[in-house]
């Protein structure tokens, strides 16, 4: 998602995380900390909602239109969940965690901005691509840089 | 004058305290599980509960989970995976001896004791109060959905060691009370054949 963002505007403010060790029986997963991202982009708007920390304390509590949106579009309350200017929805990862369990951040994040490919930048591109196509959809095409890909 | 030799029987042979107050708890869930299991078809019964057990547990606990790119996976921690074995391999279990409680016990009503009543009703406990997992398949169901949910589920991955002990407790409580109950129920018949013979 944060790949498919960057498509369209700025992220900053972004943090490292991790998904503890054993969280779903995967080794310890990379990930972004969004919390107190910023995003500015020309074409939409971001927000983005941490429902729990990674030690399962509560972070984030939801705006009354974003309650209404959840509870009508995502009532099993599956997660992560994306939801794109009501037109696209997605419940759960579009990958494997596994692909990525037990590698660090900065390894990770140097692969995907080398351009090695191995199986989990492959996923972590497809998945960019895929949201980057629901979005463009939402934009009229707009910017063409992202949306001609 | 009248003497009372203690060494003497105070009851004929036939007014020995029934079978079920000699048993000990061990020997009592030995017998039951006898019973239960002595025909072939028990067998089958357990193994489709704990089957069809599992795979709820697995469903409502999101745990299969299907990725383009790599298929099906079974995502699920260590204690998540011992949870829905140790609850599927006993709600299996507590099957059989239910049913077998069911037929002992119709015709021996009340001798069954409370152990009739609260057998099942803790084994029914076990999976819908305290079986973390299957909570909040069974909140959307009564009408809760999404962010309230999502509240629950983070409560719930907080609380799930004990509510998991929990859960395991009662389905053992459970097997303990119906154990009892079958053994009551096969020893009274008897034990009234005896006082009638007096």
């Amino acid at each position: 998602m944060v790949t498919a963002l960057q498509n369209f505007g700025t992220l900053s403010g972004w943090g490292k995380e991790h998904h503890n060790d054993g969280y779903q029986g995967f080794k310890e997963l990379p990930t972004w900390d969004l919390h107190n991202a910023s995003y500015n982009s020309p074409y939409i708007q971001f927000s983005d909602k941490e429902v729990q920390d990674h030690d399962f304390q509560p972070l984030d509590k939801f705006a009354p239109d974003e309650q209404a949106i959840l509870d009508k579009y995502n009532p099993q309350a599956k997660w992560p969940w994306l939801y794109i200017n009501g037109q696209y929805a997605q419940a759960g990862s579009g990958y494997s965690p596994g692909l990525l369990q037990g590698q660090a951040w900065d390894d990770v994040y140097k692969q995907l901005a080398s351009g090695t490919q191995n199986e989990a930048t492959k996923a972590i591109n497809d998945e960019a691509k895929l949201i980057t196509q629901y979005i463009c959809r939402s934009t009229g095409g707009q910017p063409e840089s992202a949306c001609k890909q | 004058m009248q003497t009372v030799d203690s060494r003497a029987p105070q009851a004929g042979p036939s007014e020995q305290p029934v079978a079920e107050s000699r048993l000990g708890f061990p020997a009592e869930v030995k017998l039951a599980f006898t019973i239960a299991f002595d025909h072939r078809r028990a067998y089958v019964l357990a193994v489709a509960g704990a089957v069809a057990m599992f795979a709820l547990l697995v469903w409502t606990g999101g745990f299969l989970q299907f990725y383009p790119q790599t298929g099906w996976e079974f995502d699920a921690s260590l204690s998540e995976r011992l949870s829905v074995g140790v609850v599927a391999v006993l709600f299996g279990a507590l099957l059989p001896l239910e049913l077998t409680a069911l037929s002992k016990a119709r015709g021996a009503a009340g001798a069954a004791g409370a152990g009739g009543v609260l057998g099942p009703v803790f084994g029914i406990l076990s999976m819908s109060c305290c079986a973390p997992l299957l909570a909040p398949a069974l909140l959307s169901f009564v009408g809760f959905s999404g962010t309230t949910l999502l509240r629950v589920n983070v409560a719930l991955y907080e609380l799930a060691t004990p509510l998991t002990l929990a859960s395991v407790g009662l389905l053992l409580l459970s097997v303990g009370l119906v154990s009892h109950t079958i053994a009551a129920a096969c020893m009274l018949p008897d034990a009234g054949a005896k006082k009638e013979s007096r």
